[in-house]
């Protein structure tokens, strides 16, 4: 049975990995401005969603990916 | 050869010898057991899983091919980013899952996975050849990468043949003297220099046009095309998405890495380090785009890395980076090596050729099979021309074929033998097809999808043939629920 915060976690990653994957190919693929970190607008917004996915992952590991403490990890 | 040309191979050489020493220690930590020599006891801690995971996945095919796809295609090889948080993902989903199922039935080759899950002798022989024959062509990228930065750093004066010899040669003698502790403990040493000289080379050499944004400025001016994804690149990014990090988590050289972990804790720490590590890619990004303006006409695009260093870059400083991407090339192709020889030597000389043979005279026959494959992926260094990336992606789109009967094992009770079978062979069969004969992928798969759409024929085969063939024994069933039922109650 998958908990409230385990569902949490994968609804926020498979919205990270979805933004990093369909809009800059299918909407941004023109888009050079604005310049995002001193980068064109497609590599500075994949990093965005970069930072975005390291807290998520790493919100996951805190949380044990949302499941009770085992009684074996 | 002038004198620096002779410093930088010292340099190189020196950078492949600390790990040796590294991996002569390891050495008398083993023990002449298969199990020691393929898999350290299943004993690895969680710091050398991370870097000999990260070392292995990251290879020539990141460290120089990355770059040649950012000089020719522009931001397409960005979807790297998204691949390694994926990788990172599939490590916790299904690495956690084939790791228990490792432990508790003592599996040490991918086969006995499916063996034991499948209850079929045939389907493992199946996914053995698809990881042995896919596998090579990967590792030849390892030794034309590494072959590539000797040449390079020689000043042309060492050929690219004799370069890939001195690689090969330096690889056997790395797997040969101390098994998988050895492997892993010099990825500890290329895991850290690789994050750290990826970066700062890219920043080094953009900070020589005024910056990244300056650089990039300059690049609009030259040429436009390459600060947006080109026409139909969209196929291209997304099968990479998917293809990269499925077939390199699905290759012999992972599932050595997920077997050998200690503690199960460690699989829900990986995918925040391995998607957080992703961006030392914005290194070779800034290296190739820059290569843009300063090298507009280097003709093997391959070599953009090391041109670029020996070129702009302080000797010494080249040199070190240089050394980092020989290391990334090595660490791949050592545990690849390791992992086929493992899959040959326990699946089929084992089994088939002499079932009584002791331990001590496996590991022999582990090693002399270490010497055969290289050799083969050897001679394809020589005689398969290419792209990194290009051969790399062919590769592992035959080993991610196998994702499909592993996904099914775990995650569907519906799956059959029969199911696993016809789709493995209609995806490599499809891959195989596509890759040799010129004008066979149909419509927009054309444009660098043809893997996966070899991929997506196999789910649909696996899935249709699985539903009107007869289930997997219902004793095998009960115990497979039994055991899964044992991990998600956490019972390691």
């Amino acid at each position: 049975k998958m908990s409230s915060q385990s569902k949490l976690i994968w609804v926020l990653l498979l919205i990270g990995l979805a933004a990093m994957e369909f809009p800059g190919v299918f909407f941004f693929k023109d888009k050079v401005d604005p310049f995002i970190l001193g980068m064109p607008f497609i590599y500075g917004y994949i990093v965005c969603w970069w930072a975005y996915m390291s807290a998520v992952l790493l919100y996951a590991y805190k949380t044990r990916w949302g499941q009770p403490k085992g009684e074996g990890d | 050869m002038t004198g620096q040309n002779i410093a930088a191979l010292v340099i190189i050489g020196l950078f492949m010898l600390i790990p040796l020493a590294m991996g002569a220690v390891a050495g008398k930590k083993s023990v002449p057991t298969t199990e020691d020599f393929f898999l350290q006891g299943r004993g690895m801690g969680s710091l050398a899983v991370f870097f000999t995971v990260a070392a292995t996945w990251w290879s020539a095919f990141a460290f120089m091919g990355s770059n040649a796809y950012f000089y020719l295609r522009g931001p397409l090889y960005w979807t790297a980013i998204a691949w390694n948080i994926l990788f990172g993902i599939l490590y916790f989903v299904v690495g956690k899952r084939v790791w228990f199922y490792g432990k508790i039935n003592n599996y040490i080759t991918p086969k006995d996975f499916f063996k034991h899950q499948y209850g079929s002798e045939t389907l493992g022989n199946i996914v053995a050849v698809i990881m042995l024959v896919f596998t090579l062509p990967y590792l030849q990228i390892q030794l034309t990468g590494g072959a590539y930065l000797i040449e390079v750093a020689s000043g042309g004066l060492i050929d690219f043949k004799f370069a890939a010899l001195l690689f090969y040669l330096v690889i056997i003698i790395y797997v040969w003297s101390g098994g998988l502790r050895a492997v892993a403990w010099t990825d500890i040493f290329y895991g850290v220099l690789l994050f750290f000289g990826m970066i700062f080379a890219g920043f080094y050499i953009a900070n020589l046009l005024g910056g990244p944004g300056e650089m990039f400025e300059q690049i609009r001016e030259v040429k436009p095309e390459n600060l947006k994804l080109q026409e139909n690149a969209w196929v291209a990014w997304l099968a990479m998405f998917i293809i990269t990090p499925v077939g390199s988590f699905m290759g012999p050289q992972l599932w050595t890495r997920m077997y050998a972990v200690k503690s199960a804790k460690l699989f829900n720490l990986m995918p925040f380090l391995l998607g957080f590590a992703a961006i030392a890619y914005i290194g070779s990004m800034l290296v190739g785009n820059s290569a843009v303006i300063l090298e507009p006409t280097i003709e093997q695009a391959d070599k953009v890395l090391p041109v670029i260093l020996y070129k702009y870059a302080p000797f010494v400083l080249a040199s070190f980076i240089i050394a980092c991407g020989a290391a990334a090339a090595m660490s791949t192709a050592n545990s690849q090596i390791h992992a086929m020889s493992a899959g040959y030597t326990v699946d089929f000389h084992k089994a088939y050729i002499n079932p009584n043979l002791s331990e001590h005279k496996l590991v022999w026959v582990g090693r002399w099979t270490i010497l055969i494959l290289s050799a083969v992926a050897y001679v394809m260094a020589l005689y398969v021309p290419g792209l990194l990336v290009n051969i790399g992606l062919v590769a592992l789109a035959g080993t991610a074929q196998v994702i499909v009967p592993t996904a099914g094992a775990l995650f569907w009770k519906r799956s059959t033998t029969a199911g696993a079978i016809a789709g493995l062979l209609v995806g490599v069969g499809t891959l195989i097809m596509f890759t040799f004969v010129p004008g066979t992928i149909p419509g927009f798969f054309a444009f660098g999808g043809g893997g996966l759409l070899s991929l997506i024929l196999n789910i649909i085969v696996f899935i249709a043939v699985s539903s009107f063939t007869k289930a997997r024994p219902e004793s095998l069933m009960a115990e497979h629920e039994k055991q899964a039922d044992d991990f998600y109650n956490k019972r390691y």
